[in-house]
Formats: C-alpha cells, structure tokens, sequence
C-alpha cells in the first residue's frame, strides 16, 4: 500500500474520468467549445447507445453540459464541458502526472 | 480508440477533421488557378474576382451544410484553436506586408527576385501554419507551392514569354490540387456513408 501523501492513491483518481470511453470524450470536450453528437460518435468510434450511456454518467456528474435541440424534424444534441468537468479533468492530469513521476523513480 | 492521448495531437486531429473533406484543397487549386490566369485576364479582373469568392463561399457552405456535417458531425473550436488561428492569421499578414515591401519598394521591376522572394516566403508560411496548427497536410500545399515557384523560376529562366512562364505551373499545380481534392473527397464520402438519423 502506498502511503506518501505527496502522490494520490489509486482511489483517488477520479474513475470516471479515468474509463477510457469517458476519457477520450473528455479530451475532446476539453480543447473544443461544443460538438455535436455526430462528431463525437465518428471521433471515438463508439455505438450511439454506447456514447449516449457514457455521456447521461458525465452530465450526472455535471461535468458536460448536454443541449437539446431540433433541426427542422431531426433532434440535434450539443454537447459541452462545464467548468467543474473542466476542474475535474484538470484535476485529473495533475493527478496521474503525479503517479506516473513515482512510478518512475 | 486511440492508444494514447495528447491534447495537441487532439487539437491537430480536430483541424484535419474540419478539412476531411479537403475542401481546402479545392479552395487552393482554385486561387493558385485564379493566380495563372490573372495574367491573360487582366481586363476583367475587377468583374471576375469578387463573384468568383462569392460563388466558392456560398458553394463551401452549402457543401459543409449537406455533405459534410451530416456526416462527421460539427464542432466549435476551442478559446486556445481560435487564438492559434488568430496568431496565424497575424503572422500572414506582417509576411504579406514584408513580401509587398520587398518587391515594390526594394527590388521593383525584378521579376526573377520577385519568384525568389515567392518561393522563399509561402512555402515557409504554410509551414509555419502546418506547425502551430498541427495540420499536416499542410506541408504538402507547401511543397505544392513550392514546386509552382521553382517551374515559374525555370521557365522565366529559360525566356519563356509572359504570361506564360507564371500561367504554365500555375495550370500544372492548380490540376494536381484538384485531383488531390477528388481523391480526398472520394476517400472521405466511402469512409463516412449518411448515416440513418443525422443525430441522436
């Protein structure tokens, strides 16, 4: 068990942020300002319920913003990353940076 | 699903991604074609060019509004992808400006320096974009426009006449932008077919 307080342990590491689906929407959200749903689901390759299931987790968690609208009959969904998603994956950079420095030494 | 993730990368996948359709390509054909054929045209350049933009404006937006964002989807880039294309938009111009001076003010009536002073600056402003964006297709339209000052420098060399030695690469690297924008274009609506539903 690691017990220097410099580096977070492995259940501090926000988890879910730290599942790879949910990792790599949120790196796309966080250097873009808003994407639709299509963008997403070409970008990470994932299923539409597969990304609809990950991304209803990350809007609980309050950490993307999801807009609903209509374009002409169609539904058209914005999706954003709020500012405490942005802390949090901030947050987690800092965080996992700090683990793979110990790893290393 | 990737490997491994860099944001920069990210940022350089998400400009290529607004070109995947390489409408860039098209666009760059089309002002290095527009560029041969000022020389024979000169007469009706002042007609020609505004409705020229015009119509590749509209026509570019239509495009991405039917073609495209149905079918990668559309983003919005974010406060540090704007301040890059800022920065870059910045660096064009002063580099416009220092090519203007050069050739009107320092070497005026110097075609051959003129070529010169082309060949050295766009290539190297294309890369520069290529760098900071990240985009690197890029370095290809460099050596694109590269290649069109090098021929225009032979062919000046060898005496061939006005406006012939600028229109000749011109027409040759305008082509081959062309049928790189076919082949993009071909690749990109195989790749990603309509889908059913535009969105969720």
């Amino acid at each position: 068990m690691i017990e220097n307080n410099d580096i977070p342990l492995f259940s501090d590491i926000d988890k879910l942020i730290h599942e790879p689906a949910r990792l790599l929407i949120m790196s796309f959200l966080y250097v873009v300002k808003n994407c639709d749903f299509q963008f997403l689901m070409v970008q990470t390759s994932l299923t539409k319920g597969n990304l609809s299931s990950h991304l209803s987790k990350l809007e609980d968690a309050k950490y993307i913003f999801i807009e609903k609208k209509f374009k002409g009959k169609k539904p058209y969904t914005i999706i954003s990353l709020t500012d405490d998603g942005r802390k949090a994956y901030a947050l987690y950079r800092k965080d996992m940076d700090k683990l793979f420095s110990k790893f290393q030494e | 699903m990737p490997k491994r993730i860099k944001l920069k990368e990210i940022e350089g996948k998400i400009y290529q991604i607004e070109d995947k359709d390489g409408f860039l390509c098209l666009w760059i054909g089309i002002e290095v074609l527009a560029s041969g054929l000022l020389g024979i045209w000169w007469f009706i350049d002042y007609f020609i060019i505004p409705i020229v933009i015009i119509s590749i404006i509209i026509s570019f937006i239509i495009f991405k509004k039917y073609v495209t964002w149905p079918r990668i989807g559309r983003v919005r880039f974010g406060k540090f992808m704007n301040l890059k294309i800022m920065l870059l938009a910045i660096i064009s111009v002063i580099s416009t400006i220092i090519l203007v001076i050069l050739k009107v003010r320092i070497f005026p009536d110097d075609i051959l320096m003129a070529l010169f002073l082309n060949l050295l600056f766009l290539p190297l402003l294309i890369c520069c974009f290529a760098l900071v964006s990240g985009y690197k297709r890029l370095y290809i339209f460099a050596l694109l426009f590269g290649l069109n000052f090098c021929m225009q420098i032979l062919l000046f060399l060898v005496k061939i006449p006005e406006p012939f030695y600028e229109l000749i690469p011109c027409v040759i690297v305008s082509l081959i932008f062309m049928v790189m924008w076919g082949a993009i274009l071909y690749k990109f609506l195989k790749q990603y077919p309509l889908p059913n539903n535009d969105n969720k």
